[in-house]
């Protein structure tokens, strides 16, 4: 199937109203988790993929991209109109984005930010299409080694570019790495850490983790927390409408950050959160009016915006193309598609074009309705924000207890989630990011999977393991990646010095 | 970084080295294999290792003087207070979902589900409890509506929930 023929074939089952229903349920549910701080779209993906079980796998794709892509727009609602990020890759937005809405430019910030959102999703899922094409064709040729080389490039790249101190997200890597090894070995059918517990063979769900890390542990955090208040800004329908000088401005940027958040959505780690810092410098340098950064620029808001929300976009190729997720969402994504009894990677796109395909499709949908649906109902959706704390939290808590059990109607599932949301809220404590240990527990076992299918091709040669071609040169990128960084930085102070 | 905060971080890093050791001895008895053929204990041993020297590395950085920690929040984040109202949601939070794994099967979906949405609306709420009741008993019944008679999730019944799914007759 070719580009024409399969985005219209993805189209027509796109467009069947149960598909357009999932589509604004998830781009609504996104924004809802968008504007609520704290709760990102790893958390909501998390709490609502219970409600997928009943769903197809089509359906559930099409729910999880208009949650993604929603809550990167929801972010934004209340970055400019409180100076509250809803979530961490809105914290750039609320710099000039704010600015704008003191000086009663709110309106046009928010119009800026969603066109800019609309044409990044455009322009991402275009090169998500094409991207994921060409690597998924290249894919089909790759072997143990080659797995191994991407998973082993994925895991440094993710310590290198994860915020917080290196020692720290190592540790998160290899815990989610170890909780990975729990359960059955799948060659020798040795069981490993279940401790006689038999529902611990298929080792340790990946619901009850990712609830247990982002639900749980977000309410018990919460809990430390003050409420906060703001006044909120009410933006009437005329405000919305920029200036001809302030489009003129924008679009570019939207443009700029569009590119530069897809290739960056590409790299493993936090890519929404980079993207909207290197896109907001760039913007910056580039502006004929730099003094204005931090005062109000529109650049600031429709570059960054645009970028966080292209960034989406790319993080979905290294999981379509490789069956790798990159970010701690995709894994979200991945065990969703795990949970529908598929496997994503290079043959997922032969076998289920169908899937794909409509999945391209209700991207292009999804992010037409957020368009439509934001701008008129911003006021509405930035009063979500009024919903008291003492409703919220205890039904986040519910939803997940009962989510966790409708999967195997398991005890133990239940009981692993209250665990994990207790090392979650410890691990908050400790100022560990919980998302590479929910990255690494998938990752984790493909490495185990492609080492040990690897070492067995080699003849027990591990020097022959890094020496394939392609392998080789991942390793040496990545080498580079790491040590260009350090060796500029010794010059720089020599210099200076 | 406060000297409350330094213990707090010195105990986690404790607690992340005795984690690491136990991982490390329970993939003892596994067989490591050979290189051509690796066992099912090569990779947790691997692993653990790996844990166990990251965790040490941490428990120094912990215990050096002066040191100072990376913190990963963002500076929007509303600076923490410690109120005991706080604590009762949180402790409340944590102890209704270590023992609704064990009430469920025993006392069915209803009463299992009423008894710790009461007590964390309670606890969040703080208020009369028989409104604090009625929240509960509303999200309860919404919950068991949309999961067991749409989602068609087979959730834990008894005669309470039977005479229910005959009520609403869905």
């Amino acid at each position: 199937m070719d580009f024409g023929q399969g985005l219209m074939h993805g189209f027509s089952i796109a467009l069947q109203p149960i598909y357009i229903y999932y589509a604004l349920i998830g781009s609504i549910m996104g924004t809802i988790t968008g504007v609520l701080p704290g709760l990102g779209p790893l958390g909501a993906m998390a709490i609502l993929l219970s409600f997928t079980l009943k769903m197809d796998a089509v359906g559930a794709m099409i729910l999880f991209a208009g949650i993604y892509y929603g809550a990167m727009y929801g972010g934004s609602i209340t970055s400019i109109l409180l100076n509250m990020p809803g979530e961490a890759a809105s914290v750039v937005t609320c710099i000039d984005g704010y600015k704008m809405a003191q000086k009663g430019r709110g309106g046009s910030a928010l119009t800026v930010a969603a066109v800019g959102s609309f044409i990044a999703g455009t322009v991402s899922i275009l090169g998500l299409t094409v991207v994921t094409l060409f690597l998924a064709d290249v894919a089909l040729q790759f072997g143990p080694q080659e797995f191994l080389a991407i998973a082993l490039c994925g895991l440094v790249m993710l310590i290198r570019l994860t915020e917080g101190s290196l020692l720290q997200t190592t540790i998160m890597i290899l815990l989610g790495m170890a909780f990975g090894t729990v359960g059955m070995d799948f060659v020798t059918g040795t069981e490993r850490f279940t401790f006689g517990i038999s529902e611990l063979c298929e080792g340790i769900g990946f619901l009850p983790v990712a609830m247990g890390l982002f639900g749980i542990a977000e309410v018990l955090s919460t809990s430390d927390e003050e409420a906060g208040s703001s006044e909120l800004k009410k933006v009437s329908m005329r405000e919305l409408l920029p200036t001809r000088a302030e489009w003129r401005r924008s679009l570019p940027a939207a443009g700029r950050g569009s590119i530069l958040g897809f290739i960056i959505g590409l790299i493993p780690g936090p890519s929404p959160v980079i993207s909207t810092f290197v896109s907001y410098i760039t913007e910056r340098r580039l502006s004929k009016r730099p003094e204005e950064f931090g005062h109000g620029a529109i650049e600031a808001v429709a570059g960054p915006e645009a970028a966080n929300n292209a960034a989406v976009g790319g993080a979905y190729v290294p999981l379509f193309a490789l069956g790798i997720p990159f970010t701690p969402a995709m894994a979200v994504v991945l065990g969703t598609l795990m949970m529908h009894g598929l496997t994503p990677g290079p043959n997922l796109i032969n076998e289920k074009p169908d899937l794909f395909w409509t999945v391209i499709a209700s991207m292009y949908i999804g992010n037409f309705m957020l368009l439509i649906q934001n701008l008129p109902l911003v006021n509405l959706f930035a009063y979500i924000l009024k919903i008291p704390r003492f409703i919220l939290m205890p039904l986040i808590v519910i939803i997940c207890m009962i989510g966790v059990f409708c999967v195997n109607s398991s005890q133990v599932e239940l009981i692993c989630l209250a665990l994990f949301g207790l090392l979650g809220y410890w691990l908050r404590k400790l100022n560990f990011a919980p998302a590479p240990l929910v990255l690494a527990l998938v990752i984790g076992d493909m490495l185990e999977t492609s080492l040990r299918q690897s070492l067995n091709i080699s003849g027990g040669n591990f020097i022959e393991i890094f020496l394939k071609p392609i392998s080789l040169s991942l390793y040496i990128l990545v080498g580079l990646f790491l040590l260009v960084p350090v060796v500029v930085g010794r010059l720089r102070a020599k210099s200076n010095d | 970084m406060s000297t409350d905060d330094r213990k707090v971080k010195i105990k986690g890093a404790f607690a992340l080295v005795i984690l690491s050791l136990i991982y490390v001895y329970g993939s003892m008895p596994l067989k490591v294999g050979s290189t051509f053929e690796l066992g099912p204990g090569a990779f947790p041993i691997i692993v653990g290792s790996l844990l166990l020297l990251c965790s040490l590395a941490y428990l120094y950085h912990c215990l050096k003087k002066n040191t100072v920690m990376v913190n990963t929040q963002t500076e929007t984040n509303v600076k923490t207070t410690r109120s005991n109202f706080n604590k009762l949601e949180k402790y409340t939070v944590a102890i209704c979902t270590i023992i609704y794994p064990f009430i469920l099967p025993v006392l069915k979906f209803f009463i299992a589900t009423q008894i710790v949405a009461f007590a964390m609306f309670l606890a969040y709420r703080r208020k009369t409890p028989f409104q604090v009741f009625g929240w509960a008993l509303a999200v309860n019944v919404i919950c068991f509506v949309i999961f067991y008679c749409f989602l068609l999730v087979p959730l834990p019944t008894g005669v309470l929930e039977e005479k229910f799914v005959r009520l609403i007759n869905i």
